[in-house]
């Protein structure tokens, strides 16, 4: 599992799931979760955190935002040589497989299907982790 | 019988009342895995009846969220009066509400982005291509839920510990 002083960005365009999930992440032990309204409100954020020395460690996002969607946050990461390998989890309600393939192609770290549980949630971060350790 | 006469005489499904029927059973089970996965809340359905022109719906909180595909365009509705969603985040959160706090204002229609997520991935599994809007969620003092669509809607009620809920699916061909 995830250290848990990694620093966590939550992006959800809904303040309920940000509110959940930082509610669940916070049960698991993770207390330095921010959370933003939409992927174009973050990238930035993850820029600056990043320039200043305090970069994000993983990312949660969902895909259905309307200004810059997690596909597209997901594919600003990955052309960024500084974030090309930073943990990125997509958590959505989009679960048909042509999506999920779309994801993995721009190298998605875990896919989490809403509804989800605390368990779900806690199983994906677990994988993500021993990914990246065994990477 | 032979099996040739019983072809004959098997009814002829319109490919509207399918479609309909899909969307029913996508839908509902929808509704009944989001609310016990999501909101540790288990919850009933009564069958669907069709919604009278005259008939309106009263809600606090609601989510509506537009469709389309190349079979149809419509729209999916859910209605909560307060005292059943305040029980509903209350579950989902395992905190209790009051009243409709800005942080939980959304959660209609973020339940419904995940309900339309299961009955789309369901849906087109099965050869529909169903597309989704980013939901709206409307909330306030009790308000009327006018028609989705020129077509009577289909209304699945649900009923928790708390009262009853609604969805409602508007088609337009």
């Amino acid at each position: 599992m995830f250290p848990k002083e990694t620093k966590i960005a939550v992006v959800d365009d809904m303040s309920t799931m940000r509110k959940l999930v930082t509610k669940h992440l916070q049960a698991l032990g993770y207390e330095n979760v921010q959370a933003f309204d939409d992927g174009a409100v973050a990238w930035p954020e993850i820029e600056k955190a990043h320039s200043a020395g305090e970069p994000f460690q993983l990312i949660i996002s969902d895909w259905n935002m309307p200004r810059t969607n997690g596909l597209e946050l997901l594919s600003k990461i990955r052309s960024t040589k500084e974030f090309a390998h930073l943990p990125f989890i997509m958590l959505t309600a989009e679960s048909e497989d042509h999506q999920v393939q779309k994801a993995n192609l721009l190298k998605v770290s875990g896919y989490i299907k809403k509804p989800f549980t605390p368990a779900t949630l806690a199983e994906v971060l677990d994988g993500v982790f021993k990914k990246k350790k065994a990477a | 019988m032979s099996a040739n006469s019983a072809a004959k005489t098997a009814p002829q499904f319109d490919d509207r009342l399918v479609n309909a029927v899909n969307l029913v059973n996508a839908f509902q089970e929808g509704v009944v895995e989001t609310l016990k996965i999501q909101c540790s809340c288990e919850v009933t359905a009564d069958p669907y009846y069709v919604r009278d022109k005259d008939e309106y719906t009263d809600a606090d909180v609601a989510g509506v969220i537009g469709m389309t595909s190349s079979k149809f365009i419509g729209a999916v509705a859910i209605t909560f009066p307060q005292e059943v969603y305040l029980e509903i985040m209350g579950k989902m959160f395992g905190e209790e509400f009051s009243t409709v706090t800005e942080e939980i204002e959304d959660g209609a229609g973020e339940l419904l982005n995940i309900i339309f997520g299961h009955a789309k991935s369901q849906l087109n599994a099965n050869g529909h291509d169903l597309e989704r809007a980013i939901p709206n969620v409307v909330q306030g003092e009790t308000f009327e839920l006018q028609h989705l669509t020129p077509t009577p809607a289909i209304v699945l009620t649900f009923h928790t510990e708390k009262g009853s809920f609604r969805l409602e699916i508007g088609i337009s061909a």
